[in-house]
Parts: C-alpha cells; structure tokens; sequence
C-alpha cells in the first residue's frame, strides 16, 4: 500500500469581480457563491491523482503558477481541497478540514520545509524555540532537560553547532535558517517530508550542503520525500520519479532518468532544454516558448492546457482534452502528439 | 594597447563601507576591462561584491560607501572627474541598469506606459505623441502580446516575466552603450528565463552594447556571455573567456563553484560543496582572502601581495598556485 494516494483532487479558488465593500455586504447577508456573483474559479490544482510510496522520493516541477505550492499545501493539509481523496497511511484525511488536522495524529506525520527560509521563521524565535515548538504542541513534550536534549540532538542532526540555540533567525546566515527549518520540520518524525524548494534562495555552494543532508536525513530516518522545484537538475539528485505540472494538471509522470533522457510530453521538453548549461555538451537545442499561458480562471475541459504555447499543437489539442496515457520504460504523458524517441535523439545530435 | 580602446575600464578599485561595528572593505583593487558589443558575466557567492561594483559603475552606491582608491573610466572619460549631475545625465542615456526584482524596481502606483514616457521624455528629444510611440513601439520590441492594452497596466497586474520585460525596454529606451543586468532573471522560472536573456542578447548585439551580467547561476553566465569575471569577497580572483574558464579554471575557487552546481549528469555524491564562509569584512584580512577555505592553502598565501597572474593570453588569476 502507497503511504500516499492522491485521487482526482481539485482546488478552486473564487474569483470576485465585484468590490471589497460589496463582498462584506454579499456574505452579511449569506448569499451562496452563485448569488454573490463571483466572477469564477481559479482552478489552481485540477484533477491530480498520484502516489508516493514509503521511503521514495517524488519530485514536483513547473512554473511558478501551475499550482504546485497549492499541491503541496493541500496535501500538508494546511489548505482544504475542493474535491478528491488524500489517503495517507491508509485513510482518507482529505475531507479533515484543516482549521482540525492540526490537532490530529496524522499532523506530526506529515510535515513541511518551506520556500524562504528568512520568512518562515518567527523573526522573534531563538533556534531552540523554533525547534521546540513542535515538540511541545505535537510531541507530548515539556519544558525541562528531555526537552533540550532533543533540540540539541535534532540540532546535531542538521549540523547546526549548540551556540546557534540561543540565535534568532536575524543572526543566522541563509544556510544555517535552512538548517533551522529542516530540524524543525524532522522534530516529530514525520513519515512524509514536503519539501517546498527548499534551496532555490541558497547560493550554489550552500544548496550542495544542504542536497547532501536532505539525502543522508532520508536515509538515516527512513522518510518520504515530495520535492517541489522548479530546477530539473537538483531535483534529479534527489527523486527517483518527477511529476511535471502545468497549469494545475499533472502532464507527464515516471523515473526521473527516464524523463531526463527521453521526454514525450512538449512541455518537458521546453523546460528541460531550457536549463542552462555549463557544460556545452550537455546543452541540447532550445525550444522556445512562444505565446501566452492560458489563464487558469474556468479553463475549458476540453482544451489542452498546453495549447496556447505548444509547438506541436493541432486541431484536435482543441477539441478533447489529453489523459495520461502509459509508455514504455514507465512514463505516462497527457500528450496526444508525444515525442518518439527519434526526435529526442536528433535534437541532440543537431546540439553536439 | 594604444590601439584598443574598451568601453568601460576598472581599475584598481577599491571600495569600503563606514559602519558602526567598523569599515567593510567590500572591493578591494578590482580591475577588469570591458569591450564593445561585450557580454561580461559577473559570478559569485552572495556578499562577494557584486552588486557593490555595479552600483560603483552606476555612480549610485550608498552614501556609506567611499572609494578608497582606483578609477572607473567610461567611454574614454573617468566618471569620477564628473559632477553630480553630468552623472545624472548618463544614467539612463549611456548607462543602464537593469535591477532584481522587476516588481519593486517599478513604481507600483504608476502605468508601465506613463514610466516609459518619463524615461524617454527624460533621455531623449522626442516630444508629445513621439513619446507615446516610441514608448509603444519599445513594448513591441520586448515581445509584449497587446501593448496598446499592457501600456495601461499597472506593475501588479503583469507577470513577473512581463514586468522585467518593461524593465528592459525602459533600460534601453536610450539605446545605452551599456547594460548592466544585475540578476535579471532571478525568481523567473526556467523557460520564461530563456526568453529574457535572449532579448537582452539580442538587444546587446543590434546596438553593439556592452553588458555586465550580474548572476549566481553558472549556467547562466556560461550560456549567454564572453567572458566572465570571478569574484570572492571583494576581490577578482579570475577573469578569462568563457570557454576557458570552464575548460581550465586556474582558481581553487572558480573551480569549487562549478563542482557545487547540479548540472544533467553529476550525481549528488559528486557534488561537491565549498567548505568555510566568506571572512568577515571588517576583520583584519590576508592577502588572499579565500585563503581560509582552500584546499591549496600554503603559508605564503597570507603574505601581501595577492599576486596577479596571466596563465594565459586573457586569462588572469589572483592565485599564488594557481591550478
């Protein structure tokens, strides 16, 4: 059994058109969403259904919009779905409203590292506080020696040296806030870790540190990972399997190496080419995106969602709506004009 | 080396900030050169002085900040013999930056369009609908779908790609000699970065226009630049074109840097990170001030001067064993 199971789940956001005076006045008066008039739905995820099983590690990439940070907070339960099952470790903790999960057993099982690693720390918080906080509310624990010795030894953990538990988060360096975070979100022993670009605001040599101690952390405690990104690169160090998304649809999904090597779906293809290269061997010819994304507010069920910026697109990308179809070497793309293994071949051959 | 004659000429710079806790010696003897028609890519860790030399060149560091030593020499003249407002007039008509974070480099409570008409009002003889349709016509060059539509919009209403692309056709509203990009595509995603650096490549090369490419991101700088320059808190420590550079890196730094980028085929346990911290400024420093953190670390290191090699035609290294 998966320790996670993501069945057809959707988020919508309402979209108001009209002023925020009338808004107050609207729901005063407990007007339901159609009478308020609301302008649509932002569908931010739409329809995703995959699984994570225990001890892998699963990355999440896209662009900034496509709704992969919703993902995430919807499965860390600090959003609430529209629609669509969560199971994790068996049941369904998807219709748990999240203002109760947190008091929930489940909560201390799945927790969560986030983006910026100066906003989500109390700017008012020593290191220990923070790293004590969850063991205090989630972990049964109380103030006294047990207490620190667990601080210190999560501390330890994560490299961070004794003298930084009496620091707050202003007198610590990018890397070591990092470090705070992670030892915070470790301090319950949570079976599912979600990692929200957990180095994208470190430099290079800081995020190779923190890379090595999210996989020696995965090794030693036996944790799940879900890894969001947007940088193929670090997240093929880390993922055995990628889910790409694009605008709030799963477009392609298998082993990261797979996907490396051999993208189907057009989209994969345009983000890998687009990573820029050191090496100019590894550069492969650049697809570049014309056109503007779609807008994510009431889509059509019925277009592709890729459709407004796709190189390959044709009449029928209009008329029905591509599924994720399984291919060989365990890739399923939601493309119905896929690339063949020719044409990924002769584009890196036109490079070198 | 009469003959030649480079856009933009450091030397010797050297830079530090009065502060409270002690003087920051932020630059210390920078010196590099600058072609026409040149992309430059400036690279290094965070707190390495990049920015800091920018805003040097710029003429707009903070009123902290005093140059100790060196000269800037733009266009044949030295900026410093300049006045304040001679300076004024350059920014933005021969000197142009492009910043960050797009979103808060533009006046939010202003239209993209009316921003655009004060530079080209500010910078240029056009005058009344002229302004209007250059600024337009500036819009169209930056790829913007709709800009009769978008000349309206506020900051907030574009996407952080649409706004840096504002950003550029205000930078080159004058058509300057040259650009400085402090990482201008930072915070964008991958595909949406592509498509800003070629339009600043291909501005840069329509115009023979020199440009600094301010970034921490390797890739990024090997792809779209000529040649790259190294720096290492407050120092140059390489300076060499960019298929030298990568091919041979002669600084132990230059070459940890790219051993700790995630490239398609290194596995983790390749990755390798650079040990140690930058030093603190305001402490007393060695000659070499990567010295603390190198593998290569031999006692003469920490004695002055910090030599200054050509290993190469073109490819300087400030390192006493270089590699």
């Amino acid at each position: 059994m998966a320790l996670l199971q993501i069945v057809d789940l959707l988020k919508k956001f309402p979209i108001h058109p009209s002023g925020a005076m009338e808004r107050v006045w609207n729901s005063l008066w407990g007007m339901g969403a159609d009478e308020r008039g609301e302008a649509g739905y932002l569908h931010a995820v739409d329809g995703v259904t995959f699984s994570i099983e225990a001890g892998e590690s699963v990355g999440l990439v896209g662009e900034s919009g496509c709704g992969k940070s919703t993902l995430a907070r919807l499965i860390a339960r600090l959003q609430d779905p529209t629609s669509g099952a969560i199971a994790f470790e068996g049941r369904n903790i998807g219709g748990v409203p999240a203002s109760r999960f947190i008091q929930g057993e489940k909560r201390r099982k799945i927790q969560m590292v986030f983006q910026d690693p100066t906003e989500s720390l109390n700017p008012g918080f020593t290191t220990f506080r923070v790293v004590a906080d969850p063991l205090l509310r989630l972990g049964g624990m109380r103030s006294g020696p047990e207490l620190r010795k667990r601080v210190e030894e999560l501390c330890n953990l994560v490299g961070l040296a004794p003298e930084f538990l009496t620091r707050y988060p202003h007198q610590l360096s990018g890397g070591q806030k990092a470090r705070v975070g992670i030892a915070r979100a470790i301090a319950l022993e949570p079976t599912l870790l979600i990692l929200d670009e957990p180095t994208s605001a470190l430099d290079v040599s800081v995020q190779a540190v923190i890379l090595h101690l999210l996989e020696d952390l995965k090794n030693r405690l036996g944790m799940s990972y879900l890894f969001v990104s947007h940088d193929l690169n670090v997240v093929r160090l880390l993922c055995q399997r990628v889910l790409v998304m694009y605008l709030g649809k799963i477009v392609e999904a298998g082993p990261t190496r797979e996907i490396l090597r051999h993208p189907r779906h057009p989209y994969t293809r345009a983000l890998l080419s687009a990573i820029p290269a050191i090496n100019t061997t590894e550069r492969t010819e650049r697809v570049r995106l014309t056109g503007e994304p779609m807008s994510p507010i009431d889509p059509s069920k019925h277009v592709c969602r890729f459709y407004s910026r796709c190189p390959r697109r044709e009449e029928m990308c209009r008329q029905e709506m591509p599924r994720l179809t399984p291919y060989p070497g365990g890739i399923e793309t939601a493309c119905h004009f896929p690339l063949g293994e020719q044409e990924n071949t002769e584009t890196r051959m036109a490079v070198s | 080396m009469e003959s030649r004659n480079p856009l933009l000429v450091v030397e010797e710079l050297s830079l530090e900030f009065r502060t409270r806790t002690g003087v920051v010696k932020a630059l210390e003897n920078v010196s590099f050169e600058i072609e026409k028609g040149q992309t430059v890519g400036v690279v290094g860790e965070s707190g390495s002085g990049k920015s800091v030399m920018s805003y040097a060149i710029m003429g707009i560091s903070d009123p902290a900040a005093r140059i100790t030593s060196g000269r800037i020499v733009f266009g044949g003249i030295s900026l410093f013999e300049k006045s304040r407002q001679q300076l004024q007039e350059m920014r933005g008509r021969e000197l142009s930056m492009i910043f960050q974070s797009p979103r808060t480099a533009l006046n939010p409570i202003r239209t993209i369009g009316r921003q655009l008409e004060d530079v080209i009002y500010r910078h240029s003889s056009f005058r009344g609908r002229q302004i209007r349709e250059r600024a337009l016509e500036l819009l169209s060059r930056v790829h913007i779908p709709d800009p009769e539509k978008r000349y309206r919009a506020y900051p907030f209403e574009l996407s952080g790609g649409m706004c840096q692309r504002v950003m550029i056709a205000i930078a080159i509203s004058s058509n300057p000699w040259l650009l400085i990009a402090d990482e201008p595509v930072t915070g964008l995603d991958v595909t949406t970065q592509a498509v800003i650096m070629d339009l600043i490549k291909d501005a840069a090369r329509e115009r023979n226009m020199g440009t600094i490419l301010i970034t921490h991101d390797l890739g990024l700088a090997a792809e779209y630049c000529d040649r790259i320059i190294v720096m290492h808190s407050g120092h140059v420590v390489e300076v060499a074109d960019t298929e030298h550079l990568f091919m041979r890196p002669r600084h132990p730094y230059t070459a940890k840097l790219i051993g700790a980028t995630p490239n398609a085929s290194r596995d983790l346990a390749e990755l390798s990170a650079i040990p140690g911290n930058l030093p603190d400024l305001r402490a007393e420093l060695p000659a070499c001030r990567y010295s603390e953190r190198c593998e290569h670390f031999a006692q003469d290191c920490l004695e002055s001067p910090l030599p200054r090699l050509e290993t190469e035609t073109g490819h300087h290294v400030a390192c006493r064993y270089p590699l």
